[in-house]
């Protein structure tokens, strides 16, 4: 069963990618048109970007999607204050939260964990990220290079398991003291959350692999997929675990091909030509392999076409990752089951914007794929997982 | 002037019964603190039960009014995430979320390098809030201590104009009122004989600071229409004699709460009146905030609405000509 989940923005939202101009959310200055907060009468209405979010996740879970990615940056909202705000608002959807462990204490975020799965039923899963590196590591107050910060990982989620129970934990770590660490039996008998693991280098595998559910990676050419998925089978082989994949893919899919690609075309003269060289800074590997994916100078939208449907411009139109599937619905489908055929065992699907494509996604795409996904509507979330 | 009044949220299973989840039992906590016009709830650090960020979030997202005060061990997370959770919460919440910070309370593991004395947790307090405050404050923030190292830190844009988290701390120890003095905005103590005892200290280091710290206190509670009835019902409950200090008023103070299940140990068990007049003698000496243990919660959260705060509370709808 593959589950398929939607993402959760934490840092607004615009109405479409044709304007690069967000209207949901406070990040852009207030004005008619604005949505939590909205003006009424000259002064905010009240409501807060939680109150979109929350919506947002309604519609995926009305929509057929089994939970949300809710992502974590230094100007973004943070997933684990808006989980615990709404977890008891929604009944199947599962909170995928995003964060970067060194941030935490291993025995303090098992405590916060088991708290949520309790008063969610289990609906808590990890997105766990080892550090894009560069200034944005040291302005969370982390000061540990790319290599290490995995050892941190995987140290981490050692404590994390080993003081998840009732038996007293102890370790002398690298990096964290842990004497006599448990849950008590409340928390104790809930299940650990399910690890999307950001991060696929041979660093990551060989320090943090045991530890991952999932490998989640951004979308690339399936060709690139491919290999990838066949290097981390054959390492996480020398360690003895079978790993699953997942996917983050951006969605832009419409009756007809040619209608997705004229929303493009219509966001295209906003796009700033300087962001078209394809260079940045930090040691994200997943980063700098998405950029080596796009050949020759880029003139139009088309030319960041690389293979059909995969395109590789979406950061351009909106903050986030550069690829995903551009085509009609029955495309964006068969580009899924494909994708499924290569290996892929869960997707983290999004669109612009959030809460209306994921209504359009779900009625749309969804019911066009051919292999059997988990309905979180009809299955229980403790059976589903 | 009215002191502000909290109640302690439950963060265990108190009645026991299956039928009714834990986040249930304590999300009707929070509505009688809400609809009885309870100032906030107080979220405890308390490692046997459910964790306090989870409870804090729950109580804010589902009420309109409450300020609710977070718990929260120095060494569960970076003082850099501890605040960016805090941001969001503040922006969801409409500024409601307060934080209590705690160090001499047992954790079972912490980040290196180790605190392992009672100096060590107090310096790493320190530097708690000085990196918290620092990144809320400032848009360029670089810190380079013992525990904890910024470079570029700040929030920005919507996150960087938030109020910071009301800061609440407690103890006796010269490195707690120290801390007190340099950062918080109320300190908690345990008992009226405590604060005579520590408060002129407090604020005589918060004065050298050129700052004020305001006074408060964590107290259990047991109140009934009259003192008869209070020690008539502490008898049936309480398993051995209790040993009740008669106060002037009439109330009486009691140090055994722990043994009715309570989390705090010290406090008044008297009629409305009487206690009201201990707390308004109180409210008068300068005590600005009483975090209260009452059980159970949402009955006892309702009877001091009722009962208790009509008396400390003079204001009323004819005073202010509001309707």
């Amino acid at each position: 069963m593959v589950d398929i989940y939607w993402r959760i923005g934490t840092h607004g939202d615009q109405p479409s990618l044709r304007h690069p101009a967000a209207s949901r959310g406070d990040w852009t200055p207030r004005r008619p048109g604005s949505i939590t907060p909205a003006l009424r009468g000259g002064c905010d209405d009240g409501y807060t970007y939680l109150d979109h979010m929350a919506d947002v996740a309604k519609a995926a879970e009305a929509a057929g999607f089994v939970g949300g990615l809710l992502p974590s940056f230094p100007f973004t909202d943070d997933p684990f204050a808006a989980t615990a705000a709404l977890v008891r608002e929604t009944r199947t959807f599962r909170f995928m939260v995003a964060y970067q462990p060194g941030f935490l204490d291993p025995v303090h975020a098992a405590r916060l964990s088991a708290t949520l799965q309790r008063v969610s039923d289990g609906r808590l899963v990890y997105n766990v990220i080892t550090g894009g590196g560069g200034p944005a590591q040291l302005w969370w107050g982390d000061t540990v290079g790319h290599d290490d910060r995995y050892a941190r990982t995987a140290e981490f989620l050692d404590v994390l398991k080993g003081a998840w129970g009732t038996t007293p934990y102890d370790l002398a770590g690298r990096f964290f003291d842990v004497r006599g660490a448990h849950l008590p039996p409340a928390l104790a008998t809930q299940p650990v959350p399910e690890i999307y693991f950001s991060g696929s280098s041979a660093a990551a595998i060989e320090t943090a692999g045991r530890h991952a559910d999932y490998y989640l990676s951004w979308l690339e050419p399936f060709g690139a997929l491919r290999d990838k998925f066949a290097q981390v089978r054959e390492e996480s082989a020398r360690h003895e675990t079978r790993p699953r994949f997942a996917l983050r893919i951006e969605i832009l899919a419409r009756a007809t091909e040619r209608e997705a690609w004229a929303e493009i075309e219509r966001g295209w003269p906003h796009v700033d030509p300087a962001s078209l060289d394809f260079s940045a800074a930090g040691d994200s590997v997943g980063a700098a392999r998405s950029r080596a994916f796009v050949k020759g100078p880029v003139h139009g939208p088309r030319d960041l076409e690389v293979e059909p449907q995969v395109w590789g411009g979406f950061h351009l139109l909106r903050g986030g990752p550069a690829f995903g599937l551009v085509g009609s619905y029955d495309q964006v489908a068969a580009r899924l089951d494909e994708l499924v055929d290569l290996g892929v065992d869960s997707f983290i699907l999004a669109g612009v914007p959030h809460l209306e494509e994921a209504y359009r996604v779900g009625s749309e795409v969804l019911p066009r794929v051919t292999f059997p996904r988990t309905n979180s509507l009809t299955t229980t979330v403790r059976s589903a997982s | 002037m009215s002191p502000r009044i909290l109640v302690t949220l439950p963060t265990r299973d108190e009645r026991g019964w299956t039928h009714l989840s834990p986040s249930e039992e304590r999300a009707q906590a929070v509505q009688a603190a809400e609809v009885t016009a309870i100032d906030g709830v107080f979220a405890p650090y308390d490692l046997e039960g459910d964790e306090s960020t989870v409870v804090v979030s729950d109580a804010l997202r589902h009420s309109r009014w409450l300020e609710a005060v977070l718990e929260l061990h120095v060494s569960s997370v970076n003082p850099v995430y501890a605040a960016k959770i805090a941001a969001s919460s503040q922006r969801f919440h409409g500024g409601r979320l307060g934080w209590a910070p705690v160090m001499e309370a047992s954790t079972t593991s912490q980040r290196l390098p180790a605190s392992t004395s009672h100096a060590d947790w107090y310096a790493r307090a320190d530097e708690f809030l000085t990196v918290a405050r620092g990144v809320w404050d400032n848009e360029s923030f670089d810190h380079d201590g013992t525990y904890y190292q910024v470079r570029g830190g700040g929030f920005r844009g919507p996150l960087g104009d938030l109020p910071f988290p009301r800061l609440h701390l407690t103890g006796t120890s010269d490195e707690a009122l120290a801390l007190s003095s340099r950062h918080g905005d109320v300190h908690l103590f345990t008992s009226p004989h405590e604060r005579d005892e520590h408060g002129p200290r407090l604020d005589a280091l918060a004065a050298e600071s050129g700052r004020t710290v305001a006074h408060g206190l964590r107290l259990s509670l047991l109140v009934r229409e009259d003192g008869e009835e209070a020690a008539e019902h502490l008898e049936h409950d309480a398993s051995t004699g209790p040993d009740l200090v008669p106060l002037p008023s009439g109330a009486q103070w009691w140090d055994g709460f722990v043994r009715l299940g309570h989390g705090v140990a010290g406090g008044f068990v008297g009629g409305y009146a009487d206690v009201a007049a201990e707390l308004r003698g109180l409210v008068d000496d300068g005590v600005d905030t009483v975090v209260l243990d009452v059980r159970p919660r949402v009955e006892e959260t309702y009877r001091v609405g009722e009962h208790l705060l009509p008396l400390l509370r003079t204001t009323s709808l004819e005073t202010t000509g509001a309707r």
